[in-house]
């Protein structure tokens, strides 16, 4: 910057650190190219928001009319694929360890003549719950399919007569149950999972970078001239130093919200301009993760692996893959110290449930928080930046 | 050639063990991540949802199904509203996940004879809150109207069998086979271990090297590593594998019992399925290594692909269901190959045939990546002596 050498302050700051992004290529990978990868890699992988045409077998020891029309209504569900007969469970089940089909269905012998002479007949679904999605996924198509033959059947089997009288029937249920999905009607987790893993990848280069944005000072010995250019100050030195990286952030967030809302197909029920707002105290609250860290690690290197082990694990503890409230009490402690357990708190209460804006409120404040305590630190990293003890540990 | 290969398989451990850096990631962190991973999905199984009950009927049967209801494991009622509108303002703010409403005339209705109808709302924000609260309503209903069932028909002479038959001749059993209880835990945690063997490796190798190109460039003493390309890519190979070999047992060994995962095969049949699994990553790592510049670039890169692998071994998602350019990056990396033979051997019971097909494909990634590292290691050694 030709003409900024004699000048300090927060601006001499700022200049500097974009004058160090444009030397190392490694922070506008972090900053821009990774995560915008991230969301496109996100954006296709569940671009198909419900799995399709999952393969299965079939073992038919049946081979009647009845066996047939149901193997063809399995196929014909948009979930499953009949992908392989197998001529017996022994062939099904090999085709299962080999990887080839998620379940297979098996149909005894007999099963259209009983089922004609007035018995029940059943069939299983032997499910791989292994693969606990796909297994899910693939074991409500077939109960649903079969319940669907099965009504078919009764319709038929009362019109052949020799069936009980209408009086009976009516006995059946006494007490039923009417369900009712609340916010998710269309029973898509993907499109809210998927809009979460994006934050999620936001955070992990917001807390990387800025430690290592503020750990190489130490590292590469710098500290002490970055304090000059700051004029002595550590306030102008850091937030002039965080500025930077928070408005190249702010910017990569307000693109992702960008992305998520056309592109994956959440609702956006609630307010945006709380969404923003969270995402923008998001980035904040990282970067005082961050000073914590740097304070606490000295050592870049471990500065890092601390960082990576709080931004890399937090999606398991968030609670959206395994909820919070199964968690053991350590894991939701954990969870609460992650500002992004909060924000995605805020997100599902300002997309999917609609929520009045004055519940969000205390995530905005808890995350406000976080900043707050991570920035009080800022006074003393003033001792680490004069003195050399603190300096150049890898 | 062969002191060579002992001298730079020595240089290797040597510059893993006098490491702290190194030793924190590709020792601390593979035993510290095996204990952490596992802690949110301890309890496997998600029970004791809170629920709202909304009662317009306040009846002996009405207080017998909210009995029955709280005595369900999956479901806790937590509250009982007078209307609707604030038990649902209880689920937005998180409090509950579900409401069951029981209509005004409930009991009435049921000792008339008639049919009647209950209301369960359940929050489908998340997938194992609304299938838990759902399944144990649906039990609980169930459970209550087969009661009131069995009597009618005693009552009235008939034969409830047959009326059961009649109503639904064709029924499905659903058998669970190999996570029977459909543990949340055994479904990620046996993936994530294997991917935490990759990534660690990763990590491991790009700080090794980074540390010996910042020693050879502050003039540091370091050990030379002698012989060409090739020796040299042993030498770190045999080093590394060597050392998760140790990892390997200890995840199947003690993790597993640890957490009580289930181990449908022996730990000699693990070691060998993925010996070609740590090799490819060994030499993946040796690949990717030479595009690092300092000791820290690689954690960043990694942290990040880690959770990239994990979306697209296949496991979380249906390799059915992803894009063929997403599942074309997927097939470059060790960790789907592993987790997918891996799970089958270990969770499954599969036998070295089921997985031949895997095992297969990471040796073709080994020398895939031998031949990519390979040029790396001769281009650089071209490079450093130009400049040197």
């Amino acid at each position: 910057m030709p003409g900024n050498e004699g000048r300090t302050g927060f601006l001499a700051v700022f200049a500097r650190e974009i004058l160090h992004i444009r030397q190392h290529a490694r922070y506008p990978l972090a900053m821009f190219v990774f995560p915008l990868l991230s969301f496109i890699l996100i954006w296709g992988l569940f671009s198909e928001p419900y799995p399709r045409e999952l393969p299965v077998a079939v073992v038919d020891l049946d081979h009647s009319k009845l066996s047939r029309s149901l193997i063809r209504a399995v196929d014909a569900s948009p979930v499953i694929r009949v992908a392989f007969q197998a001529a017996d469970p022994v062939e099904a089940k090999n085709l299962m360890l080999e990887g080839a089909i998620y379940a297979w269905l098996h149909i005894p012998k007999s099963l259209e003549k009983d089922i004609l002479e007035g018995k029940s007949g059943d069939v299983t679904g032997f499910t791989n719950t292994q693969m606990l999605l796909p297994g899910s996924i693939v074991s409500t198509s077939l109960q649903a399919t079969v319940s669907t033959i099965s009504a078919g059947l009764n319709i038929r089997s009362r019109m052949q007569g020799g069936a009980m009288q209408e009086e009976a029937m009516n006995l059946l249920d006494p007490v039923r149950i009417d369900r009712h999905v609340l916010f998710n009607p269309q029973l898509n987790y993907m499109y809210f999972l998927s809009a979460a893993l994006c934050p999620t990848f936001l955070q992990i280069f917001v807390l990387m970078v800025t430690v290592m944005a503020l750990g190489s000072e130490f590292k590469n010995r710098t500290a002490e001239q970055w304090l000059k250019t700051a004029g002595g100050s550590v306030w102008w030195a850091i937030t002039g130093k965080l500025a930077v990286y928070f408005l190249c952030f702010s910017l990569v967030g307000l693109i992702m919200l960008a992305v998520i809302f056309p592109g994956f197909g959440l609702p956006l029920r609630g307010s945006g301009a709380v969404l923003m707002a969270g995402t923008l105290i998001l980035i904040l609250a990282y970067m005082a993760c961050a000073l914590v860290l740097v304070y606490l690690f000295p050592s870049l290197r471990m500065a890092l692996s601390a960082a990576s082990f709080f931004s890399g694990t937090a999606f398991a503890f968030v609670g959206i893959t395994f909820p919070l409230e199964g968690m053991p009490a350590l894991g939701k402690a954990w969870s609460n110290l992650l500002p992004l357990t909060h924000y995605l708190h805020l997100f599902q209460e300002q997309t999917l449930r609609q929520a009045p804006i004055s519940l969000s409120v205390p995530d905005l404040l808890i995350m406000l928080g976080f900043v707050g305590a991570g920035y009080c630190l800022i006074p003393l990293f003033k001792r680490h930046m004069i003195d050399s003890r603190y300096w150049g540990k890898a | 050639m062969i002191r060579h290969l002992f001298c730079n398989i020595f240089a290797e451990l040597n510059a893993i063990f006098r490491d702290p850096g190194v030793l924190i990631i590709m020792v601390g962190a593979v035993v510290f991540y095996s204990f952490v991973y596992p802690l949110p999905y301890s309890s496997e199984v998600l029970k004791q949802v809170p629920l709202s009950i909304v009662d317009y009927d306040r009846s002996a049967l009405s207080r017998q199904l909210v009995r029955m209801t709280d005595a369900s494991e999956l479901l806790r009622v937590v509250s009982r509203d007078p209307d609707m509108e604030q038990a649902r303002r209880k689920i937005q703010s998180g409090r509950s996940s579900g409401i069951l409403v029981i209509p005004d005339g409930f009991e009435k209705e049921v000792l008339q004879g008639r049919k009647t109808t209950v209301s369960a709302y359940v929050d489908a924000t998340y997938f194992l809150v609304y299938r838990q609260a759902m399944t144990g309503l649906v039990t609980t209903v169930r459970t209550l109207s087969a009661g009131i069932e069995v009597s009618r028909f005693k009552a009235g002479g008939w034969s409830h069998e047959k009326a059961l038959t009649d109503r639904s001749p064709l029924n499905l059993i659903s058998r669970s086979l190999f996570n029977s209880h459909m543990g949340y835990a055994t479904y990620i945690v046996p993936a994530v271990l294997l991917l935490l063997l990759q990534q660690t490796m990763l990590i491991g190798i790009g700080m090794l090297s980074g540390t010996r190109r910042e020693h050879l460039q502050e003039k540091k003493a370091v050990i030379p590593l002698q012989g060409g390309p090739l020796v040299r890519i042993l030498g770190q190979t045999i080093a590394c594998m060597a050392l998760y070999l140790v990892h390997i047992y200890f995840f199947y060994a003690v993790v597993y019992q640890i957490w009580d995962f289930p181990l449908r095969t022996g730990i000699l049949e693990m070691f060998v399925f993925l010996l070609p699994f740590l090799l490819s990553v060994v030499l993946m790592g040796q690949f990717l290594a030479t595009f690092f510049k300092s000791r820290e670039s690689s954690i960043i890169m990694i942290v990040w692909s880690s959770m990239i692998a994990v979306l697209i071994s296949g496991f979380s998602w249906p390799v059915e269901t992803m894009p063929h350019w997403i599942r074309a990056i997927s097939m470059l990396l060790p960790s789907t190959w592993g987790i997918s033979g891996g799970l089958r051997m270990a969770q499954m019971g599969a036998s070295f045939n089921h997985v031949m097909n895997e095992w297969l494909c990471m040796w073709g990634l080994s020398l895939f990546y031998l031949v990519l590292a390979w040029i790396c290691t001769r281009f650089m050694a071209g490079v450093s002596e130009k400049n040197g």
